[in-house]
């Protein structure tokens, strides 16, 4: 569906450099902290900025002959842009119903009466909610196979962001549909994708099935005589606290097998995500 | 393309009242003024309209929201002028109804005179839109404003260094131009025209470039 190859965007000082793959039934996840450089890839995906080097092929097609018709088949939700606030539902009905071939005008406003949408009041009128669920309903309103959502739940409420995740598990029941997602808020991600990227500052850290994460990955809290002691063949990153050492690893089983005195916490994403990005990198060696 | 008009179009009805009061307004000014004053007011409102899309665009960051729809960067330059076209023409026909009714209720102005005024009015429009469309495309609303006011100092420069370089030679334009008021006006119509239509294509190829390689 997407393959992002050696992306590289270079703004200033800061570089992205991106490998992704986004198969076809998957929901993929884009995790990383605020500026970590999601939105760089999402755009260098669609093709709305030059790349410094690399290759995007999206549907089977490289970015730059990707034609109007060939982004029919593409939803995307953008954080910072979307249709004129100006607007109202009905006009952007209208707009659609001539842009797109597969567009059903009579779904799409039952879709918008279900979220409660008015649609006569222009969007700058809208909640931050409902501003949000008409992104994710545009960008789902037209048989896309494949959606690019960049941040559709973001500075919502535990409600608000539920409906749009049952909005898309919705969507990826009709099969053979894809989903790239980015957010900063990792239950979202958790609950919804197959496999997850996580992104620091321009790079790909980590790329793993959400299910091996929440099994295999987790926190080892350590003292400082255990931290030296313990084989380090499977940490990944560990940080200094009061007590000793918290360090993450992806083999949690043989840990709990080979050390069953220390403390081991199921690590969550947001732990994995504070942990890739701040922890310092283990250097290897086997020290028991 | 169809989408992007009726986006365009979508987004000028949002100003209803605003297009209801330069109506009337037209309506009534043509009543006391020459024929040609309402063609001239009509089709700058209309160009105005075309620079308000643009804004509309670039306003809550549009633009590369666009460009994740079914809309190729090329057709996205071109509809601005096929949109440009499409209202300063509706401009010039309500300006031709209005001019119409004007010889109608007014004494003292003909039906012929303002049919033969009004054909100059498209090539004026023409050229209004070529000027208009590029700079706050390529350099967004704010930005192009200013280097349109520099491009425009710059040609009114380069005339009079002409009309001075003329004249060192015994010559000057107002001479030219005095010149071309000896061909018959449906031939300087159709020269007007042809210019026209020149500049349209010219500024037209530079607006697609430039947003073939615009960053968004």
């Amino acid at each position: 569906m997407l393959k992002i190859d050696h992306l590289v965007k270079r703004y200033g000082a800061f570089t992205l450099e991106c490998d992704m793959e986004i198969k076809p039934g998957c929901v993929t996840g884009l995790i990383g902290k605020n500026g970590a450089g999601k939105s760089t890839a999402f755009k260098a995906a669609l093709g709305l900025i030059r790349t410094d080097g690399g290759s995007v092929k999206i549907l089977g097609k490289p970015i730059e002959q990707l034609t109007a018709a060939d982004r029919q088949g593409i939803g995307v939700v953008m954080a910072d842009s979307g249709f004129s606030s100006f607007l109202s539902v009905k006009d952007i009905a209208i707009i659609l119903d001539n842009m797109y071939d597969k567009f059903d005008k009579s779904v799409f406003l039952d879709e918008c009466s279900r979220s409660e949408l008015p649609f006569d009041k222009k969007i700058k009128d809208f909640s931050t909610g409902m501003k949000a669920k008409l992104k994710v309903l545009i960008a789902m309103s037209h048989e896309a196979s494949l959606l690019i959502l960049d941040e559709p739940t973001v500075g919502l409420d535990v409600v608000a962001r539920d409906e749009i995740l049952d909005l898309l598990r919705r969507y990826m029941e009709e099969g053979n549909r894809s989903i790239l997602i980015s957010s900063h808020i990792s239950s979202d991600l958790e609950s919804l994708c197959d496999d997850l990227y996580m992104i620091d500052h321009g790079k790909i850290l980590l790329h793993e099935e959400t299910d091996v994460l929440l099994s295999s990955y987790a926190m080892l809290k350590l003292s400082k005589e255990q931290y030296e002691k313990i084989d380090r063949q499977y940490l990944l990153r560990s940080k200094e606290e009061a007590y000793g050492y918290s360090c993450l690893t992806n083999e949690k089983q043989y840990y709990a097998e080979n050390y069953p005195d220390i403390v081991i916490e199921k690590g969550g994403i947001d732990d994995l995500i504070v942990m890739m990005a701040n922890g310092a990198e283990i250097r290897k060696g086997a020290m028991r | 393309m169809r989408g992007l008009l009726v986006k365009d179009l979508r987004q000028i009805l949002q100003q209803k009242k605003f297009l209801v009061i330069m109506l009337l307004l037209a309506f009534f000014l043509n009543m006391n003024t020459d024929g040609s004053f309402v063609f001239g007011y009509l089709t700058f409102v209309g160009a105005f309209l075309v620079l308000n899309t643009l804004s509309y665009d670039e306003y809550d960051n549009t633009l590369p929201f666009i460009f994740t729809l079914p809309v190729e960067r090329k057709t996205y330059a071109i509809e601005k002028y096929v949109f440009g076209l499409l209202v300063c023409g509706t401009g010039w026909l309500v300006g031709l109804v209005f001019a119409l009714v004007q010889s109608l209720f007014t004494t003292g102005v003909s039906v012929r005179e303002n049919l033969i005024v009004c054909p100059i009015f498209i090539p004026l429009f023409m050229l209004m839109l070529s000027v208009m469309i590029p700079f706050p495309l390529i350099f967004g609303r704010e930005k192009g404003t200013i280097v349109m006011m520099v491009v425009m100092s710059a040609c009114i420069a380069i005339v009079y260094l002409c009309d001075r370089f003329l004249g060192t030679r015994g010559m000057s334009l107002g001479q030219l131009l005095d010149s071309l008021s000896g061909m018959k006006l449906g031939m300087l119509e159709l020269l007007a025209f042809g210019v026209a239509l020149l500049v349209l294509g010219i500024s037209c190829s530079a607006s697609v470039a430039a947003m073939k390689n615009k960053e968004l």
